[in-house]
């Protein structure tokens, strides 16, 4: 469905994605794990046509992707949660989940409201409400249930799990498998919290440097020694491994 | 839906307002003897026009401008010349003047608009003092500072003699009418959610497959749109007037009307443009200290009503009223 070849991206002289390719296929979720700025979210940003390529190629259902703009790209049925959430403060939840719907008919606007109520029941409870007086959590819902309001094929999510915690993870990751289930969206996710992300994702890809370093099943990828290292780096070394067991239980 | 009919309730309450608007234009026109209070209700009539297109660029938007009064100028400068050496009637030089000052805008807002926050605001005032020189140096055209633009004739429609403060005070009420009827249009409307989804976040905006720059460069013609149209009315009614009233210093003040006002609701700038309009006659025996009040008014009203003075109030009478009906 999604096929990354050979991209590249940098931000002046720094160079955020070294020869990066990934596939997605429809009905998968996906995951992009790696440590800080290593790339995750310039990842997606250039599916999403936020942030421009230097080189290499993004198809989208055997169609080029990149050079669109970024509003081309949503109505391609490529949708983005960015990073933060940014859901729109002095918005009501209704007037935000209208403007994820600002791409499509009118007619089917209603439907799908309620299944993005369906989905999180919290939204509709707050619909009145200002987004801004939000807890993140519910701030969370709410732009993933903006981005689903533009029918998304493939949603593509950066750090959902930021900031929230551990309950609210849990809540918003089993969220994101009812999604799949019940709308039947392709998911390409990008987390920090690997453990979470893994235990939903069907593949993973793993990111250092720009670089995909390892990919596989993601029970594969969580079993694998290795891959600590590799997005934990310095903070594994620091703490005991009996304390690093029991926070990361804590996290799923 | 709830959210959607509260709105409607709301736009309905707001067209109740410019009805109540219009009524007390007719009246106050009819009833108010001194000129002197005239001339103070028109000035701020008119710099209502131009702070509601403030009101649209940074209450709904998000975009500061420190440079409005550029547009209000242009309107100033092209009804004056039209009248006096084009001959054109007044209603279409107004409507020229607010569509040049209108392309004005539209033409630097694309490169203007690359920019957000403070360097927006930065390079919104430099555009506005590079105006202010232009306006004051262009002599042949302005006049400069001094004598600047001598006897307009006086506005007039279809041959009536419209130019007395009093038949002014009806022109500028109609006006002011209608432009804050098409605001409020603009704020329940489907653009206007867009323009404040944008003062939210860019980006989130942008990710939603909406013209970011489209909206923004609409919002900053518009602004300068209304200040042109104030401009014109201004320049009418004042009939002569310099270079000097195109200064940072208005600028400045049209953005305090909006912030003193409210930057939630068109109804400040109103409110807004009648406080910063009048305030200067109480303040006349320390013209020095004006700008030292202003910075003070200007920093308490962001710090202890970041809404604006105007909904404070508002606030504050409804809560009041509410207390009294509940008992």
């Amino acid at each position: 469905m999604l096929a990354l070849r050979d991209v590249s991206a940098r931000y002046g002289a720094i160079r955020a994605l070294e020869g990066v390719s990934l596939d997605v296929a429809p009905g998968e979720i996906v995951c992009l794990i790696g440590a800080n700025g290593a790339g995750k979210s310039t990842a997606l940003n250039v599916v999403s046509n936020v942030v421009a390529a230097r080189g290499g190629e993004v198809t989208f259902e055997g169609e080029r992707l990149l050079a669109r703009s970024a509003s081309a790209t949503v109505r391609r049925g490529v949708i983005q949660v960015p990073e933060g959430r940014l859901v729109f403060p002095d918005l009501t939840v209704l007037e935000n989940l209208e403007m994820g719907a600002y791409t499509q008919a009118q007619a089917r606007f209603a439907p799908t409201l309620e299944a993005v109520f369906a989905l999180f029941p919290r939204l509709a409870e707050r619909r009145k409400q200002l987004a801004g007086l939000m807890s993140g959590g519910e701030q969370q819902m709410l732009a993933i249930g903006r981005a689903l309001m533009a029918h998304p094929k493939l949603l593509l999510l950066d750090e959902p799990s930021m900031g929230l915690a551990p309950l609210v993870i849990a809540d918003i990751f089993r969220a994101l498998q009812r999604l799949r289930a019940e709308l039947g969206c392709t998911i390409l996710l990008v987390e920090q919290n690997a453990r979470a992300a893994l235990a939903l994702a069907d593949r993973g890809y793993v990111l250092a440097n720009g670089r995909i370093t390892k990919s596989g099943p993601a029970a594969e990828l969580m079993r694998d020694s290795t891959i600590q290292e590799a997005f934990l780096g310095k903070r594994r070394a620091k703490a005991s491994p009996d304390q690093m067991r029991s926070s990361e239980r804590v996290m799923l | 839906m709830m959210a959607r009919s509260f709105l409607a309730r709301r736009y309905r309450s707001d067209l109740m307002g410019v009805a109540l608007l219009a009524v007390a234009v007719v009246i106050g026109g009819s009833t108010i003897v001194k000129s002197y209070h005239l001339t103070m209700l028109i000035y701020s009539g008119i710099y209502a026009i131009a702070a509601l297109g403030m009101f649209v660029l940074f209450g709904i938007a998000g975009q500061i401008s420190i440079g409005q009064a550029a547009f209000f100028g242009v309107g100033a400068y092209a009804s004056a010349l039209a009248a006096t050496h084009a001959g054109i009637p007044p209603v279409l030089a107004v409507a020229g003047s607010t569509a040049m000052a209108a392309a004005f805008g539209w033409l630097v807002s694309r490169p203007l608009l690359r920019l957000t926050t403070n360097y927006l605001a930065m390079a919104t005032l430099a555009f506005g003092v590079i105006c202010f020189i232009l306006f004051a140096q262009l002599r042949s055209l302005t006049g400069g500072i001094d004598p600047g633009i001598v006897a307009t004739p006086g506005f007039s429609v279809a041959g009536f003699d419209l130019s007395s403060a009093r038949a002014m005070f009806f022109v500028v009420g109609a006006a002011l009418c209608g432009t804050i009827l098409l605001v409020l249009n603009l704020v329940h409307s489907r653009v206007g959610r867009a323009l404040r989804a944008l003062k939210g976040s860019e980006v989130a905006t942008a990710g939603l497959g909406i013209d970011v720059v489209r909206y923004k460069v609409a919002a900053f013609t518009l602004a300068a749109g209304l200040a042109g149209l104030a401009g014109a009315l201004f320049a009418y009614f004042q009939s002569a007037f310099n270079a000097s009233v195109f200064s940072v210093g208005l600028s400045i003040e049209l953005l305090l009307m909006v912030i003193v006002g409210s930057v939630s609701s068109p109804w400040g700038a109103l409110f807004g443009a009648l406080f910063v309009t009048i305030l200067p006659t109480f303040l006349e025996d320390f013209e020095q200290y004006k700008l030292l009040i202003y910075g003070v008014i200007l920093t308490v009203v962001m710090i202890y009503m970041p809404d604006g003075f105007g909904s404070t109030v508002v606030q504050l009478g409804r809560r009041l009223t509410r207390r009294t009906a509940t008992p």
